[in-house]
């Protein structure tokens, strides 16, 4: 009995490592390239599903092994990059901005692993780290200059989160920047809901700004479009969407979504990394590398040709540089790019 | 100008009035229960499952008000198992309620990644709008104001007197109110504890079903897990500043809804580009007002005695 237990044992225990060695020497493939995103919240957030989606496509056509966790606390994101570094993983995307300083004390230590922070204020870059953020205020400026081309009151709003927060602001700035380069006097209202998430809210922040006579607004957060209409079904504002394509969550109301693509980044990274030339520093995600979209409501572009050629013209414009605004007073841009005085 | 400074009001009036309407009615369930003797803090969650089933079902469906009965169905399943914890497991009120919100997050969560691949957008193409009152609506300022809402406020505002008239005017009240005073006493006197409470947690189900319901079929049109945004909790405490009373909760729901909506108004029309700085400190009103409103009205106020504390025989 003994005897045929122990024989067993070493019979099931050479199959296993028989098994092992086979699977690593001969039916394993190729190491592929290891990247992971660590996320905040979940990744059904708009701001994480910008980078998994891009990421979830970066699988498909780069070939690269994706893996991500979500939900990880500011807390135990040393814990998490660790453990991915000692997994193999090459790319490490923290995508959070409570992740920064973790990512800026870590990459340094770490100079064989690329690293790419989402938003922040990293400052070792060395070679192995970039910055990223959404960096969509070109897109917002389009949406700017597409609202003062159609508002008849003159009068635009803005709903958004809490005031004072740099990378949003960026965007306001450039939605309002569009805006007066079309008209200068044109007047812009911004209306804070003082909560990351909370359409009930923006419905009746969007309501308080038409009551006003507002009839374009940048619904920055979720929730305005449901404001947009009386109960007959009437319009009396329209809409522009924010980071992710909302055209289809009220067609009749939101004329376009200013919004965020990831992929080139996630492509450039990847394949710098792969090549040895990892752009580190501030990747901005511009108009020209497709980072930064304006995406039209097809009923719209059809029924405003007009707006839509002078729209087109402005992008042309602005990938090649030759519009460039600033913008100062209360709202500061959190950082570059350096635009110029509108000149319209 | 006369007619636009009407409009102004009638739709601040009308924007108070739909802010409020969630509130009205997680805060007259809550009245129910809390009459009863239990301390329903799971309300939150709650609100969360039945938001989550109100969508599943009119997206999987196509039809508004499937979802909207599945919302009901999904607020009383809720508040059942909340029940099962704290009527027939005895468990501590406080902690099975919390741990009823912890449970409704990650549900919501899990079941919508079952039922949506990654990177999917779901949304609802249509809402429950308002439904105008034939007649009463083509009355001037008043019709606009309470007559075009949606069926939320209208059930909200009837159910005002019939949950009054429930507590106070028939026996099932008064055998409610003596279980919320002294279970022991109660059950003594021949009553059936957790049958009463029972049915209470099955009525303020469906008025949390309600509640939960507005916001994915009524208000917005896309699902979150953050959709609730606290307001569950606020209806707790418009419970304890309406002093257990439907008509104080219904008054506190107002005042909670208006001075959400002025925060806001206010934005807008008195400071304009210039409120980044104070939108902050205007969006405590609501808060600030209901501690005030505490403050002057809930002084002396006694809430009924057994209340959150566990109950059995032996």
């Amino acid at each position: 009995m003994k005897t045929s237990l122990v024989v067993a044992v070493v019979v099931v225990a050479i199959v296993i490592v028989g098994a092992a060695y086979a699977y690593t020497s001969i039916i394993a493939p190729a190491q592929k390239f290891k990247v992971a995103a660590i996320y905040v919240t979940p990744i059904e957030e708009t701001w994480n599903q910008v980078l998994h989606n891009a990421l979830l496509k970066a699988k498909n056509e780069l070939g690269i092994d994706y893996a991500y966790s979500e939900k990880v606390s500011e807390s135990d994101v040393e814990r998490v990059i660790r453990e991915y570094i000692n997994s193999g993983y090459k790319l490490i995307m923290p995508h959070s901005w409570g992740f920064w300083e973790t990512t800026d004390r870590l990459a340094p230590q770490f100079p064989n692993v690329y690293f790419a922070q989402g938003s922040g204020l990293c400052k070792n870059f060395g070679k192995n780290l970039a910055l990223y953020d959404y960096y969509i205020q070109e897109a917002a400026f389009e949406a700017g200059a597409i609202a003062a081309k159609i508002t008849k009151t003159n009068k635009l709003g803005i709903v958004t989160a809490f005031p004072g927060v740099g990378d949003v602001n960026n965007l306001l700035n450039g939605f309002i920047a569009g805006a007066k380069y079309v008209n200068p006097n044109i007047n812009v209202t911004i209306s804070y809901i003082n909560s990351w998430y909370d359409p009930a809210k923006a419905k009746t922040a969007a309501s308080a700004l038409i009551a006003s006579g507002v009839d374009v607004i940048y619904a920055e957060r979720y929730g305005v479009f449901e404001a947009c209409k009386d109960p007959s079904g009437k319009v009396l504002a329209y809409a522009f969407g924010n980071i992710v394509d909302q055209n289809s969550l009220a067609p009749d109301v939101v004329v376009g979504s200013v919004t965020w693509d990831l992929y080139p980044m996630v492509k450039t990274f990847i394949q710098g990394a792969q090549s040895g030339n990892f752009p580190a520093g501030v990747y901005y995600t511009t108009m020209k590398t497709g980072g930064s979209k304006f995406v039209w409501n097809s009923a719209f572009a059809q029924n405003l040709t007009a707006v839509k050629a002078f729209a087109d013209n402005l992008e042309s414009l602005i990938i090649n540089g030759t519009i460039k605004w600033t913008v100062d007073g209360n709202l500061v841009p959190l950082s570059t790019p350096n635009f110029a005085e509108p000149k319209p | 100008m006369i007619e636009m400074e009407w409009a102004l009001i009638i739709g601040f009036i009308a924007a108070g009035i739909r802010t409020s309407a969630p509130l009205m009615l997680a805060s007259l369930g809550e009245t129910i229960v809390e009459r009863g003797g239990i301390l329903n803090l799971g309300i939150e969650g709650a609100m969360l499952i039945s938001a989550f089933t109100g969508f599943m079902g009119a997206f999987l469906s196509g039809n508004l008000w499937i979802g909207l009965l599945m919302a009901i169905l999904g607020g009383i399943l809720t508040v059942i198992t909340f029940g099962i914890l704290v009527v027939r497991i005895n468990l501590d009120q406080v902690v099975s309620g919390l741990a009823i919100n912890l449970l409704a997050a990650g549900l919501c969560l899990y079941f919508f990644r079952l039922a949506f691949s990654q990177g999917a957008f779901p949304y609802l193409s249509e809402l429950i709008g308002p439904y105008p009152i034939p007649l009463l609506s083509q009355i001037p300022v008043i019709g606009e104001v309470l007559f075009n809402q949606t069926i939320f406020v209208y059930v909200g505002i009837v159910s005002v007197p019939i949950t009054y008239y429930l507590i106070f005017k028939t026996s099932y009240g008064l055998k409610l109110r003596s279980v919320g005073e002294d279970p022991l006493v109660a059950s003594y006197l021949g009553i059936e504890v957790s049958k009463i409470r029972y049915t209470a947690l099955i009525l303020e189900g469906i008025f949390v079903g309600m509640a939960g319901g507005l916001l994915c079929l009524s208000m917005f049109n896309v699902f979150d897990t953050r959709i609730v945004a606290a307001r569950g909790f606020v209806a707790v405490s418009i419970v304890i500043l309406g002093r257990w009373n439907p008509v104080g909760a219904f008054a506190g729901s107002l005042l909670f809804g208006f001075t959400e909506a002025l925060s806001l108004w206010i934005g807008t029309f008195l400071i304009g580009p210039e409120s980044a700085s104070i939108s902050q400190l205007l969006s405590l009103l609501p808060y600030l007002v209901t501690l005030i409103a505490l403050l002057i009205g809930g002084r002396r106020v006694r809430g009924p005695a057994a209340l959150g504390s566990p109950f059995s025989k032996e």
